[in-house]
């Protein structure tokens, strides 16, 4: 009687067991569905940007000119910050090479002999009805013309800045060219 | 037929298409200052920014930099990469190095100047547009300051070694001296030879100390009486 107690017990007893040891090899590949909650922060940092961009015009043809003409500076070049979200300072200069050599201040014709000095192009902030401003040179200068900072409801801010052109007398009949630089700093 | 209405619509995206694509170079705002000790260098960067849908050649102009102080010898920027292609939508962080020279420099002394980043080369005007060529850039003003010396291990480097060096060689020189390797051998010769100190205080010495007469040191030529000489001789 006692024998088939301690036999039953302990058959009990293995089966539970063998019923453990599946239960937990299956739990270690089956994972238990179950409801976690994580909170998890989000941050973002938005850097204080400028930028440019002459969308106007690529260049600036100021047409035919007589030797000792000129024209108005007038010729428009609007600079756009489309992309931005600071305001920044407009810069000019003008001529050819790396714009920094005394000898790069110049326009220069089809004959390289030909040239006209940048001085005689001028800028300024505002339109003008004749030939006045501030003569162009081959070093950077701000024209305390400022791009306004772009802003979500308006993203887009531009400015203009207007050029013109005098031709000295005795200036040969040519095709000249040169670089006007454009720069904003923010 | 063609209806107004697409005509119009076209138009309209014509225009979208002309005015949506501009190039775009922006720059993180901000104007690059540095900090450098005398004889030391400083590098931090500058961030140039591409929001144009295409790739974006630029080119860095570096500054003359100027000063105001008396003596100052203008420290070296360099900047890498100097051209450079800002892939769509991307930036770039060019990298600005100044090595700050010692000679007359001063802790205090500051030097400025325009850094330029352009977006296309420059070398010459297009050839085939007549006019102006438009070039847009952007500009950071770039101000340095020289700051007093920094000392370092590598300043104590060279003397140490120097003084090292200094203390091997003498310690080397007095071991050398204690084994006698320096020793004069002319004395020892001249003592092994049995030569006698010369004078009238030695003579007396050596004297004194044998306890018989020494035969007083030969002179030159013929010198005292004959019969002295003849007692000499004996």
């Amino acid at each position: 009687m006692y024998g088939r107690i301690v036999i039953g017990g302990l058959l009990t007893m293995a089966t539970l067991a063998f019923l453990l040891g599946a239960v937990m090899e299956l739990g270690s590949v089956v994972s238990f569905a179950g409801t976690t909650s994580n909170t998890v922060s989000g941050t973002v940092g938005v850097q204080k940007v400028c930028a440019i961009s002459t969308v106007s015009a690529t260049a600036i043809n100021f047409g035919s000119i007589f030797p000792g003409g000129n024209v108005n500076t007038a010729n428009a070049l609007t600079i756009t910050d489309s992309g931005g979200n600071a305001a920044s300072n407009i810069l000019v200069e003008g001529g050819l090479g790396n714009l920094l050599g005394s000898n790069n201040d110049i326009w220069v014709g089809t004959s390289a002999s030909n040239t006209i000095y940048i001085s005689n192009t001028l800028w300024s902030a505002a339109s003008q009805g004749s030939y006045t401003g501030t003569a162009l040179t081959n070093a950077l200068v701000d024209t305390a013309v400022v791009l306004p900072a772009p802003t979500q409801a308006s993203p887009s801010k531009s400015n203009t800045i207007y050029f013109g052109m005098g031709v000295p007398s005795g200036t040969p009949a040519d095709t000249y060219t040169t670089n006007i630089i454009v720069e904003t700093t923010c | 037929m063609i209806r107004p209405s697409l005509v119009v619509l076209s138009i309209f995206s014509f225009a979208l298409i002309l005015t949506v694509v501009p190039a775009q170079l922006g720059e993180v705002a901000g104007q690059p200052h540095f900090n450098v000790s005398l004889g030391g260098t400083n590098t931090i960067y500058v961030t140039m920014i591409n929001q144009a849908p295409y790739p974006l050649p630029i080119r860095v102009i570096l500054p003359q930099l100027i000063s105001k102080d008396v003596n100052a010898i203008t420290p070296t920027l360099k900047a890498y990469p100097m051209v450079a292609n800002i892939p769509p939508n991307s930036e770039l962080n060019i990298n600005l190095t100044v090595y700050m020279p010692e000679g007359t420099n001063k802790a205090g002394y500051t030097w400025s100047g325009i850094l330029q980043v352009v977006t296309e080369p420059n070398t010459t005007a297009n050839s085939g547009a007549t006019g102006a060529t438009i070039i847009e850039g952007v500009a950071k003003i770039v101000s340095i300051t020289a700051t007093a010396h920094v000392t370092t291990i590598y300043d104590y480097l060279a003397p140490a070694a120097i003084v090292i060096a200094v203390v091997a060689i003498a310690a080397g020189i007095l071991v050398a001296r204690r084994k006698g390797m320096f020793a004069k051998k002319a004395p020892k010769a001249i003592a092994t030879k049995g030569v006698a100190k010369k004078g009238k205080g030695a003579r007396r010495k050596r004297k004194a100390r044998k306890g018989r007469k020494e035969p007083a040191r030969a002179r030159r030529g013929r010198t005292g009486t004959r019969r002295a000489r003849r007692r000499r001789r004996r």
